[in-house]
């Protein structure tokens, strides 16, 4: 029996997802072990072995492939354990990141942090500026060199940047990435200086492969980025390559990338991990999603420490960032949107003694250590999971199964001591009331996503995954006018089981800037060799890749995306093009028509420019390989009317301060069979997750086994 | 050299010991232990010498919980250098309650296992000698480990307590403590060993130094079963360097390589 795991390092948790060939699968979690990734890895696949009766060597040998999210890169630049790097820029361009672009001092921060002016600074950089030096040349807009390096001056400033203790180079020039000539030449200069075989050989990270994409600071900032954290990335997968291998598993270990793929780690770039577990998340509602038709799904993961959001649009993932923050840093890779707030399980309730004693909740997390007070790992401030369990939604001797044991008194003694005794309210309502914030909070926040896109959110069914979605889903869903709720039997572990959905797939970028349709001379593009050419450079260079990484071109399949305005528009629309290439002028045609149409979807016909003119912007081609469509079989529907053993026992839970605390029935997930319903308040406990039916609320199982909740008529 | 205390804690017959070394820093440093307990880095030297001289099967630092800092970093010291396996020994927390409260304790235990933690010790040792097994029994007591084994299972490190087991009720105590590792102080017989042993935890026994007969039992015990070895605190201060010799050479024949 052959087995596949996906793994998602998430703030509070490890999750792991375990799908066997001939059908089934298994899950664990474990605390995130932040001082050390890889002992929360290897527990976790210990947990899977001893979940399928296997010796652990056993289990490793028989994996075909581990895919692994993780956040190593984006913990490294939070805790700045980075490198000292060497930044060379085009001369007079040195203090561009340090400026950085319109509001980048807010980039990275909450909207209300945003707003506090008064305090707001900007962060430290990553490169000091002391270990920035410029060059002089210039390559124009077209790709012409005006001014050509000279190698003596780059020797010098190489110098200079080594004598200062540079452990890295990043080259940046502008326009490189039209003409990358001159940051070759001076990686070229920098190898030739320090090869390989001598110790201060270092890494050498050039703009134009990075981002080779328009946008001076952002492309700078992606290559820092990137050299910044991929030391430390490469060191810790290292680690874990060995430990994996060492303990029986022979295949390479692959990366969830934040693009929408998967790809070997050793051929993964580190900035392409950033944010990868919601990334995988969002697919994985996308796969249960395209099972039952459901076309608008609005998903949500609520872990310990945060909640992201995501929008699948027609059975598609149609949003992306096109600048996507990374800790406090702009970038442009061609990551796709997963919208991230820090609430979560492990949320942290206090009082606001500045603003008149109100209670707030989050953004601060317990985190895995030391975790909620209940977790009674030593933690003193009340969170999310401390309310929940006050309110009787959480059995203390059923937490996770059973593998942890809460502990009700330190989650009352938190909750008295922190929030009841401040604001003079029992300790019951003081949960109650933190439980609604962290609700509110999330649900404002889903409305403004779906809403601000230009959706109604009543179309859209809402995919509650995370350790704690199906206990909080209630809550959140009617800020946002769903009445619709799936809780898929894999949602305590959404974001493995998502990276187990994903294909082998990587996305190759280029900025080139060609107008499509002159308004003024009512053309089309003629000369379709510019667009032609660079489609076709994009295709090889992701040929050669898939190819080293071992497979075959009849397997590959491509896809054009291009990021498209009228006229000289500020933002993009991304739109995929009817074709990889260009023939003749009707498939100009098509594509500006294509563009037309999806800019009215977005933005309204009525918003349409074409007298601006229609430009191509930059090229995104994705490259993927072909595998088996996701599966799941679907099960008969067993009788409405449950077995009389799914009702475990009747506990008081506390659902509203009008009514204290009601007798309320309690199933187990594991005794429902799909098909069966039931009207709330009732709360289903499974080993891995809790569904909270409200009053007002019904639930059933899907043929899938999903927790599927809808209001009542 | 082979990590014995990973044998033997992972199940291998046999001895790991893994004697105090304090009191034997006059006699082989040429000061006492006191002289430098504020200062890691001489921490470390002298407790990498007195355990290389003695061949000791870890390298164990007692920590005061009132003045931990220094012991601290020198225990994450040693376990960066990956040379012998380091074993910090704390009070028990009911030891400490004693002294003070048990909120307070578990506070100031927490925070130094904490902060030992990430260095990822081999085994963590909790003395509750000086303490009845009767007060180790109730629930408060067992509150007090279970906070300080959740902190020590977060970071992968073994618990172990060291108490004294006159007799069955309290070697079940002991399990009902859950550690992954129970030493009885002063004398044990094989029955309890073995009792303790069926229910998960490594067996042990902490012994004083220069008890050779009690060591010459120890050393039979442990050629059938693994025991974790060590000494009990308030000895002779100084330890004489033939005394601590004699103590190790009693159990020459029960520590496989």
């Amino acid at each position: 029996m052959s087995y596949t795991v996906g793994i998602d390092v998430g703030g509070t948790f490890t999750d792991f997802y375990c799908a066997h060939a001939g059908g089934g699968f298994h899950t664990a979690k474990t605390p995130t072990t932040h001082y050390d990734l890889s002992v929360g890895f290897m527990r976790g696949m210990g947990l899977l072995a001893k979940g399928l009766k296997l010796k652990l060597p056993e289990f490793l040998s028989g994996l075909s492939s581990v895919r692994y999210s993780t956040t190593v890169g984006t913990n490294a630049l939070i805790e700045r354990t980075g490198p000292k790097l060497g930044l060379i820029t085009t001369a007079g361009f040195e203090d561009t990141i340090f400026i950085g672009r319109g509001r980048s001092w807010a980039d990275g921060l909450g909207w209300q942090q945003g707003r506090d002016l008064a305090r707001i600074e900007k962060p430290a950089p990553l490169i000091d500026p002391q270990m920035v030096v410029g060059v002089r040349e210039r390559i124009d807009y077209a790709g012409k060199i005006i001014a050509p390096l000279s190698r003596e001056e780059v020797l010098e400033k190489l110098q200079s940047l080594v004598d200062r203790g540079a452990q890295g180079f990043v080259v940046s020039l502008l326009w490189s990435f039209v003409n990358p000539e001159h940051e070759q030449f001076i990686k070229q200069v920098i190898e030739e200086e320090y090869p390989e075989d001598y110790l201060g050989s270092m890494p050498v990270i050039l703009s134009s492969e990075i981002s080779p994409k328009a946008g001076e600071y952002t492309r700078t900032m992606t290559a820092v980025v990137n050299a910044y954290i991929h030391g430390l990335m490469a060191e810790e997968l290292n680690k874990l390559g060995n430990e994996l291998r060492d303990g029986g598993y022979r295949k390479p270990l692959t990366l969830v990338h934040n693009t929408g793929g998967t790809k070997k780690a050793s051929r993964t770039r580190a900035v392409l991990t950033h944010n990868a577990g919601p990334v995988a998340g969002l697919h994985g509602a996308a796969a249960l999603g395209g099972l039952s038709a459901d076309g608008n799904i609005v998903f949500t993961d609520m872990g310990g420490t945060s909640f992201d959001i995501g929008l699948i649009e027609g059975g598609a993932i149609k949003a992306h960032d096109f600048i996507p923050v990374i800790d406090r840093w702009r970038t442009n890779i061609p990551a796709i949107e997963v919208k991230s707030i820090g609430a979560g399980g492990g949320s942290i309730a206090w009082i606001n003694r500045t603003l008149g004693d109100t209670l707030e909740v989050g953004p601060q997390s317990a985190g895995s250590m030391p975790g909620p007070a209940c977790y009674d790992k030593g933690g003193k401030e009340p969170t999310v999971t401390d309310a929940d369990l006050v309110l009787g939604l959480y059995n203390a001797e059923n937490y996770l199964g059973g593998e942890m044991l809460l502990d009700i008194d330190l989650a009352k003694k938190a909750i008295s001591e922190k929030v009841a005794q401040p604001l003079g309210i029992p300790v019951e309502e003081a949960a109650w009331r933190i439980r609604r914030m962290i609700d509110a909070r999330m649900g404002q926040e889903v409305f403004n996503e779906v809403a601000l896109k230009g959706h109604d959110p009543r179309t859209f069914v809402l995919y509650a995954c995370g350790g704690a979605g199906g206990a909080h889903a209630v809550g959140f869903a009617p800020f946002i006018g769903v009445s619709k709720i799936v809780v898929p039997l894999q949602s305590s572990v959404f974001g493995a089981f998502g990276a187990s959905t994903m294909a082998i797939k990587e996305v190759w970028e280029r900025s080139r800037s060609l107008k499509l349709f002159n308004w003024s001379e009512q053309a089309y593009l003629s000369d379709l060799a510019p667009f032609n050419d660079l489609v076709s450079e994009l295709v090889d260079l992701a040929t050669r890749d898939l190819k080293l990484e071992g497979f075959n071109e009849r397997d590959m399949a491509f896809r054009l995306e291009l990021d498209m305005r009228y006229g000289s528009q500020y933002n993009m629309t991304r739109v995929t093009a009817p074709k990889l290439r260009l023939d003749n002028a009707d498939d100009v045609k098509a594509l500006c028509d294509a563009f037309t149409a999806r800019y009215a979807e977005v933005y309204s016909p009525e918003a349409t420019f074409p007298a601006g003119g229609i430009n191509v912007e930059s090229f995104f081609l994705t490259a993927s390989v072909a595998q088996d469509p996701f599966a799941l079989p679907a099960e008969t529907l067993a009788a409405a009317e449950p077995d009389a053993s799914a009702k475990t026992e009747i506990r008081p839970v506390y659902w509203d301060p009008a009514d204290g605390f009601v007798a309320t029935p309690i199933y187990d997930a594991r005794r429902l069979k799909p098909g069966n319903r039931l009207a709330g308040p009732a709360v289903i406990e499974s080993p891995d997750t809790t569904y909270v039916v409200a009053p007002g609320w019904t639930f059933h199982i899907d043929a899938w086994r999903n927790g599927v909740l809808e209001r009542s008529a | 050299m082979t990590n014995r205390l990973a044998s033997v804690l992972g199940g291998d017959t046999g001895a790991a010991v893994l004697p105090r070394l304090a009191a034997a820093a006059a006699p082989v440093c040429g000061q006492p232990w006191s002289a430098f307990a504020a200062d890691a880095g001489q921490i470390v030297q002298a407790a990498k010498r007195i355990a290389a001289l003695f061949a000791t099967d870890a390298i164990v630092i007692e920590i005061d919980a009132s003045d931990s800092a220094s012991t601290v970093e020198a225990v994450r010291r040693l376990a960066a250098e990956n040379g012998r396996p380091v074993v910090p020994i704390l009070p028990g927390p009911v030891t400490l309650a004693a002294t003070s409260d048990a909120d307070a304790a578990k506070e100031v235990l927490t925070g130094i296992v904490e902060a030992i933690g990430e260095a990822r010790p081999a085994l963590l040792l909790f003395d509750e000698s000086t303490v009845p097994a009767s007060e180790l029994a109730g629930m408060g007591a067992r509150k007090l480990f279970n906070t300080l084994r959740n902190v020590a299972s977060y970071f992968d490190v073994p618990l172990g307590i060291i108490m004294a087991i006159p007799d069955e009720d309290a070697a079940d105590t002991a399990v009902r403590l859950k550690p992954d590792a129970v030493i009885a102080a002063g004398a044990a017989d094989a029955a309890i060993l073995d009792r303790i042993a069926a229910e998960g935890p490594v067996a042990g026994i902490a012994l004083a130094a220069n008890d050779t007969a009690a060591a010459s039992n120890a050393a039979a015990l442990a050629a059938t079963r693994p025991l974790i070895i060590t000494t009990l605190g308030g000895g002779p201060d100084p330890l004489p360097v033939e005394t601590m010799h004699a103590f190790m050479g009693a159990f020459s024949g029960a520590r496989q390589p």
